[in-house]
């Protein structure tokens, strides 16, 4: 939210530099190099365009950046809309300078010219960096807002019922400072304030202040505290962005790491409140509270093993205000809500992970993690609630996972095989919410094969480094059960199994062609005792073929193929009844081209469902470094 | 730090109060409550109260294309899967819901407008029609028809984000 970046004021304290809040504003993050790019897509009748343009250079004896980027998105209508920000940033010795341009239109090519709309928002700020006494360093920042816009017929009003104005201007005024020192406990002290002045139409104002310590409290630098202290609120009115709100935050934490022989103990703490208005009505305020810990403990036990601990624990406060309507009654009954509404939400998760790593038989690791948490939300200004407020609940969750790396047979990040196991119980506390409460118990296994299957067990043929035809393949099941505490007439069971086969040719980095086909089940159903009983099977079916065909050094044309085929069947107490099939397709080709300076890829294809939609679809990205 | 959790359990959750009787069901208390609970049911992720609120028969119509109940549950699951840490959010554009029509004393038809975002990214902008029935003491979701478009429902359906 703050504009001060702390990554480059950690450099500061790190490298005695000095930084202010509005660095990251005037240096126009991101902007590292000159480049322009392009992308489109084209989807169900809807087409996306952007282009930026990123100028890096040296101007007038400062430095100069500035980043354009324009997007449009029309609908299948025809009818396009826009968005546009440019920016401009020149630097010399002590002085920055600031240009911003928003705009967006809609309507665009629109048949009725009266429902298209436009509207811009400029800002432009300079800045005066000086010194001040005791190592302060500072800026003086001074500007202006101003915008305007041709409204169409579909344009809303900035404040509900009132109609659109035609635009307003702002002067800006305000200054910053930062210090950095301290050398046992480097430091980094902030400030910014930027007022508006005005008629009050359009407004941008900010104020922040920020601390924030480094220190050793064991003294030799072994171990590591961070300390921060923020605070921010910003008031923000603009019909361009049709907003008029205001946000504030203020925010103190800590962290401290401390190795201890081969293990790593990181403590984590921060408290947070926020609040935030919109003043045209249209969301509800909020008001949070938050206090936030954690305990991370981590390292290396031997011989291969090593372990990770983590316990979270968090406790949020949210209260709600909606803006009054000025009609009483309504006021009244949404204020009764909006206490009603107001929770408390605790979360605490352990989560404790052994693994096991050996180098034998090409490189293993297993895994096991056990992942418990319960999430409470309670509202304790609704102490009778009524069926449709907003509900009590007590969510616990327990996840065992055992998982099986393998660097030759098995999927590089993924594992070879890997089971779950997860016992959630949804409690609803209140007698009249209650019969929500759910449980469920779900088992999941999943074993996925690489294609160096073969070769690791000595069957290829070819080299390791050929593979000019490898299997692919994969199998999964999951069931789950449901059942509801105080409806026992009530379960739902779900049993799915399915595999994928294939296989991919061509050399292991680049292979030129990829067949797979994927099949699985999914059965749901009760669960009368101990029994499941389905009374709906899903039968899907998806075939997959790509391929890769190299035209000349860097254009690769790349056609394929996709679809999915699902059969639904119910039970209708005598048999199994085909009820709903669908079809999804697609056919395409993808084209990429890599040079030097920049790269180009594009796409195009048709789909095609049945029922629904049909279509072409195309896209295109594009970068080129200038 | 297992042995934290030997003695008493802090992940176990607190027993449920028995269910009042007005409360075995979970429909709506009046006909335009249906869209506001099916929107808050979204929001903190509670299928099974989703569930509650359709008819047994609930089907969403969007130009020829028909989800049956099933479909719009499971497209409703794979929006709420435990494995979106980012929560949705439902909101009623205006915060009006119309009155469409409402001759039968157990059936309303309402309009409204809606959309669906996760975190900051839109998934789902439409006109609604929902005709909303009433059973017993509560009102369900009966049919749910939108005019066709790129950000509708049914588009959303088919492919979750």
């Amino acid at each position: 939210m703050r504009p001060f970046s702390f990554p480059i004021c950690v450099l500061g304290l790190v490298g005695g530099a000095w930084c202010l809040p509005m660095d990251t504003v005037f240096s126009l993050s991101g902007a590292d190099s000159s480049r322009v790019s392009s992308s489109g897509q084209h989807q169900t009748g809807v087409s996306t365009l952007r282009f930026q343009a990123i100028d890096v250079d040296s101007f007038a004896g400062g430095s100069w950046k500035s980043v354009d980027t324009t997007s449009f998105r029309g609908d299948e209508h025809g009818i396009w809309a826009g968005n546009g920000l440019a920016s401009g940033a020149w630097t010399r010795d002590s002085l920055d300078l600031l240009w911003r341009w928003w705009a967006h239109t809609s309507g665009l090519i629109s048949p009725d010219p009266s429902v298209a709309d436009h509207a811009w928002l400029q800002e432009a700020l300079s800045r005066w960096r000086f010194s001040l006494p005791w190592g302060f360093r500072a800026g003086a920042l001074a500007g202006a807002l101003m915008e305007r816009q041709d409204t169409g017929t579909a344009t809303l009003g900035l404040d509900p019922g009132q109609p659109p104005g035609e635009g307003d201007a702002a002067a800006l005024w305000g200054g910053e400072a930062s210090w950095t020192g301290g050398k046992t406990i480097p430091t980094t002290l902030d400030g910014l304030v930027l007022e508006d002045q005005g008629d009050g139409q359009l407004r941008l104002s900010r104020r922040s202040a920020g601390a924030t310590f480094l220190t050793s409290l064991a003294g030799d630098g072994s171990d590591s505290l961070r300390a921060f202290a923020d605070w921010d609120s910003l008031r923000l009115r603009s019909q361009t962005f049709l907003t008029d709100r205001s946000e504030g935050a203020r925010q103190i934490g800590a962290s401290w790491t401390l190795p201890v022989r081969r293990q790593t103990w990181t403590f984590d703490g921060s408290w947070v409140s926020s609040d935030r208005r919109d003043l045209t009505g249209r969301d509800q305020g909020q008001n949070l509270t938050g206090a936030y810990g954690d305990i991370d403990f981590a390292g290396l036990l031997g011989a291969g093993w090593s372990q990770h601990q983590r316990l979270s624990r968090s406790m949020e406060d949210r209260t709600w205000t909606t803006q009054s309507t000025g009609i009483p009654a309504n006021d009244s009954l949404q204020a009764a809500q909006d206490l009603r509404d107001g929770d408390r939400t605790g979360i605490l998760e352990l989560s404790d992970t052994l693994r096991w790593t050996t180098e034998r038989d090409g490189g293993w690791t297993t895994l096991a993690g056990l992942v418990q948490s319960l999430r409470q939300v309670r509202h304790p200004d609704d102490p009778d609630p009524l069926a449709t407020d907003r509900p009590d609940e007590d969510l616990s969750r327990r996840t065992l996972t055992v998982s099986v790396f393998s660097r030759d047979w098995g999927w590089g990040e993924h594992p070879l095989a890997t089971w779950n196991t997860l016992l959630q119980e949804d409690v609803f506390p209140r007698a009249t919410q209650s019969i929500q409460t759910t449980r469920r118990l779900e088992n999941r296994f999943a074993i996925d094969l690489d294609p160096s299957l073969l070769d690791a067990a000595g069957l290829a043929g070819r080299d390791s480094s050929s593979h000019w035809l490898r299997p692919l393949g994969g199998v999964w099941g999951r069931e789950q059960r449901n059942r509801w505490r105080f409806d026992t007439s009530r379960t739902e069971g779900l049993l799915e199994e399915g595999w994928s086969a294939g296989l991919e040719m061509g050399p292991k980095t680049r292979p030129w062609a990829t067949l797979r086909w994927v099949r699985w089940r999914v059965w749901t159903g009760t669960l009368p005792g101990q029994d499941f009983a389905p009374d709906q099977i899903q039968d899907s079916w998806a075939p997959e073929l790509s391929s890769a065909i190299p035209l000349v050094d860097s254009i690769v044309l790349r056609p394929w193929a996709k679809s999915q085929v699902e059969h639904i069947r119910i039970w209708n107490d005598t048999g199994w009844v085909p009820e709903v099939r669908s079809l999804n397709s697609s056919v395409g080709m993808d084209l990429s081209w890599a040079w030097s300076m920049g790269w180009l890829r594009a796409n195009a294809g048709w789909e095609w469902n049945e029922p629904g939609w049909g279509g072409w679809t195309g896209g295109f990205s594009a970068q080129m470094f200038l | 730090m297992l042995l934290l959790s030997g003695c008493t359990d802090p992940f176990a959750p607190v027993s449920p109060e028995t269910p009042t009787a007005g409360s075995t069901g979970q429909g709506s208390t009046i006909a335009q409550r249906v869209p506001v609970d099916f929107g808050t049911a979204l929001d903190s992720g509670q299928s099974a109260r989703i569930q509650a609120l359709l008819t047994d028969s609930a089907q969403l119509v969007v130009g020829a294309t028909i989800l049956q109940r099933a479909q719009l549950v499971t497209c409703l699951d794979s929006l709420l899967s435990p494995s979106r840490s980012t929560p949705l959010t439902w909101t009623i554009l205006g915060g009006s819901i119309t009155t469409v029509s409402s001759n039968l004393s157990d059936s309303t038809v309402e309009s409204f407008q809606y959309r669906l975002e996760r975190g900051t990214t839109l998934l789902a902008q439409a006109t609604a029609t929902w005709t909303v029935v009433e059973s017993g003491t509560e009102w369900r979701l009966q049919s749910w028809s939108e005019t066709a478009s790129s950000t509708g429902w049914v588009q959303l359906c088919a492919s979750p984000r």
